[in-house]
């Protein structure tokens, strides 16, 4: 089952599209990363889910049911989320900001020792909010989603203001919540190196439009980069692979080719060979998941 | 559930300044409607129902409309600041029941205010001005009415703090809307503005009570003013879309 | 000049200027409630406003005014912006670019209320001929102490981030300032946020037996306007002084 599906959500503001026919699938049990650049739409789409933003086009599903006014309160009671910046009642404690939702909850008082226990606040729990650091407040925004044990959590850049530490013991929590507690993730960052060790699923927003979204594996298949060769004679070697009709690029000494496959690179080393040119070296690049990113966001075309 | 979110609302105000606001302010009242009191004598009659009309003239006329405006204005700025609206509006309660537990708790501290109104009152009869035997049974009725007229004002106070995200400017609209339901209680009118609702109930210019006979109308105008505002508090809510 | 310029911009889209219209119309609306309808009264039409107008104002303008600053300064509160700022203008130009556009908003105020006034005396068809010194000296007076007030209240947005404080202290200062209004004169020298009062430059003689009232002008209390002026710029100088000293 999906945990969320959207079909054709779209958000107008004016003219301007912020989320374009997006056709979000979240498997259950799995952790989502929903990657995009700063204003990708990212936000707009998880404040939708959750019916704080009413969606101008298209439907959402939560948990196999339709968000609307009739499910609402039962979905949001299986959810725990934390959009844009913690929010939090900066003259109470912390211990009094999780009171307070648990009682809308519906949660018992207990819980709220297990979820500061998770975030390391313990410490800290009679300390108003208001003297708390950045990454404290964090902490404690992903204290409150956590309270009731939700079957999905939807968070919004989560690590943001936490240091090293921090965002790797939050990783590791992120990471190890279907295994544990049965909870799917919709985590959203820009941080793609981080998410990368986390993720399963992995979508990319830009400019309101959905451009990929699958398993990472498959994502990284786009990772093949360019093939680099080092050949005795470049000139020689550059005329056989231009009769193959390959674009060939000096860089150097080496010659750069565009992604081929296994057997197609076996074929054009042997014809290299062949006529001469000298293959000293044959390298494949591949590119980070931040430069599969970048070159989709740019080029804005999806992958699918 | 809406006790739950009532419970929620009472947390809000641990430790909050608002409880200085609702003791100094009935408290000036107080001292300065007895201190009249007894300087007037000539004109006024030594009596119970004097004393409450002195206590009781400008709080309800000029002060009780903004102080409710300042209780409803303090429990939206909390919301309004910290992006707390994300964090309510995710919560699963229906948002009219947010709205509701917000009028729960503004309604209890309007309550406050009259009981501790009315604690001052015979405080101050007894122990400054010396009044004999305690007052009559109306007053209580006076201050009772007085209350369930704020229900209204604290309901059209909460939407206007929703949807005004100043602290300031409701509190200041209260104030002209109180001054605007003097001029309407003074030309019969007061039964059509919510802000007249609360002079009225009170009866703090006349010692007779001036709702006599219209005690059904006065209900009925709080009930109405109420279901209006709620209707539209409910209708905000869910049509808008939610901004932090 | 860059400062001053610079609140006009944050000013934008803050819709003050309903809360300048909405100080002396409030005002307006409470006088025209009492004001004099009948054809004898009119003769004295401008006297028995400016004569109800001190007690207005004691009830209206520490609320307007504590209303003002906080406009003014919880921009600034909201946004986290004073550790921004502090960095970019010195202290004083900030809060002097905050008191001059106050001091723009409180003349528009003082001016829309005695337009109104006039308005008010032409539509009901005024027989009494206007005393523009006397209309003067209200506008300068009122002016004078809404000053005082605003000052007051923007001295305490400086010094505490609660708003709630500023508007609980406006209401209070209201509801003293009319018990001043009922007590006898001497009492009002001592409370500054009713200073309306004593400075007054109508009197009315009531007759109790005839129930009838005429009305005389009084002295216009030029030492009581001087204390004024001077008290607000003592809280000048308070709201300069905190400004420098507070911890961002």
């Amino acid at each position: 089952m999906n945990v969320i599906e959207t079909s054709g959500l779209c958000k107008q503001f004016g003219s301007h599209f912020a989320v374009d026919h997006v056709a979000m699938a979240v498997p259950e049990g799995c952790v989502y990363g929903f990657i995009g650049p700063n204003g990708a739409g990212k936000s707009t789409t998880m404040k939708m889910l959750l019916g704080l933003c009413h969606p101008t086009a298209g439907h959402v599903q939560l948990l196999g049911k339709a968000m609307n006014d009739q499910n609402r309160l039962a979905l949001l009671r299986q959810t725990g989320s934390l959009i844009e910046n913690p929010s939090c009642y900066g003259h109470l404690t912390a211990e009094e900001n999780l009171q307070i939702v648990a009682d809308l909850k519906g949660v018992d008082k207990k819980d709220i020792d297990r979820v500061l226990d998770i975030v390391h606040l313990q410490k800290d729990r009679r300390r108003k909010v208001g003297q708390y650091s950045l990454g404290m407040r964090q902490r404690l925004g992903i204290a409150m989603a956590l309270l009731g044990g939700p079957r999905l959590l939807i968070l919004d850049e989560p690590t943001n203001g936490l240091d090293p530490a921090g965002i790797q013991e939050m990783r590791a929590l992120i990471a190890g919540m279907p295994r544990e507690c049965g909870t799917s993730v919709l985590i959203s960052s820009h941080l793609l190196s981080e998410l990368e060790q986390i993720i399963d699923q992995v979508g990319i927003i830009n400019r309101g439009r959905l451009l990929f979204q699958g398993p990472l594996t498959e994502l990284q298949k786009h990772s093949r980069g360019d093939v680099v060769l080092r050949l005795l004679h470049p000139e020689q070697g550059a005329a056989v692979l231009q009769r193959s009709g390959l674009t060939v690029r000096r860089e150097q000494q080496d010659l750069l080719l565009p992604p081929l496959r296994d057997a197609r690179l076996a074929e054009l080393v042997q014809a290299l060979a062949a006529a001469g040119a000298g293959v000293v070296g044959v390298t494949v690049r591949s590119c980070t998941l931040e430069e599969i990113f970048l070159n989709l966001t740019e080029s804005g075309v999806s992958a699918q | 559930m809406l006790h739950h979110c009532i419970a929620a609302e009472n947390r809000k105000l641990r430790g909050s300044p608002i409880w200085v606001v609702f003791f100094l302010l009935p408290l000036l009242s107080a001292a300065y409607g007895t201190f009249n009191f007894l300087q007037n004598q000539g004109v006024l009659r030594f009596n119970w129902y004097n004393l409450w009309t002195q206590h009781t003239l400008f709080y309800a006329l000029f002060f009780f409309s903004p102080l409710v405006g300042l209780y409803a204005a303090y429990l939206w700025r909390l919301e309004h600041l910290g992006h707390n609206w994300n964090l309510i509006m995710s919560q699963p309660v229906p948002p009219l029941y947010l709205f509701m537990a917000k009028l729960a708790v503004v309604f209890k501290m309007a309550l406050l205010t009259q009981g501790w109104m009315l604690t001052l009152y015979l405080l101050s009869g007894r122990l400054w001005a010396k009044l004999p035997g305690l007052p009559p049974a109306e007053v209580f009725l006076w201050a009772l009415r007085g209350a369930l007229a704020a229900a209204p004002v604290i309901a059209l106070q909460l939407l206007l703090a929703m949807l005004i995200r100043s602290f300031a400017v409701p509190i200041l609209i209260a104030l002209g809307c109180g001054l605007a339901g003097v001029v309407l209680s003074s030309r019969g009118l007061g039964l059509v503005w919510p802000y007249s609702l609360m002079i009225a109930g009170m009866n703090s210019n006349k010692t007779e009570d001036a709702l006599a006979g219209s005690e059904f109308s006065f209900v009925l105008s709080c009930l109405v003013f109420l279901a209006v505002f709620l209707l539209a508090a409910d209708c905000l809510l869910r049509k808008q879309d939610v901004k932090a | 000049m860059t400062a001053f310029f610079c609140e006009l911009k944050k000013a934008r889209r803050r819709w003050d200027w309903l809360v300048v219209a909405g100080i002396p119309l409030c005002v307006l609306l409470w006088a025209s409630g009492g004001a004099p309808a009948s054809g004898d009264e009119r003769a004295s039409y401008y006297s028995s406003l400016l004569y109800v107008l001190p007690v207005l104002h004691t009830v209206v303008m520490p609320v307007g005014m504590a209303a003002l600053a906080s406009r003014l300064w919880d921009a600034e509160t909201k946004g986290c912006t004073a550790k921004l700022l502090y960095t970019l203008q010195i202290r004083a130009s900030l809060y002097g670019a905050k008191t001059a556009l106050g001091a723009v908003y409180l003349t528009a105020v003082v001016a829309l209320e005695m337009a109104g006034l006039l308005g008010m005396g032409r539509l009901s068809g005024v027989t009494e001929p206007l005393d523009i010194s006397r209309l003067a000296w209200t506008a300068v007076s009122t002016l004078a102490v809404d000053a005082l007030l605003f000052l007051a209240g923007s001295l305490l947005c400086i010094r505490f981030r609660q708003t709630l404080l500023v508007m609980g202290v406006g209401l209070a200062c209201s509801l003293c300032g009319l018990f001043a209004a009922y007590m006898p004169v001497q009492f009002a020298y001592f409370v500054p946020f009713a200073y309306f009062l004593p400075l007054s430059c109508v009197g009315l003689d009531w007759n109790f037996e005839t129930r009838t009232g005429s009305y005389y002008a009084l002295p216009f209390q030029v030492p009581m306007l001087a204390l004024t002026a001077a008290l607000a710029a003592l809280l000048l100088v308070l709201g300069w002084r905190a400004v420098q000293n507070k911890e961002v």
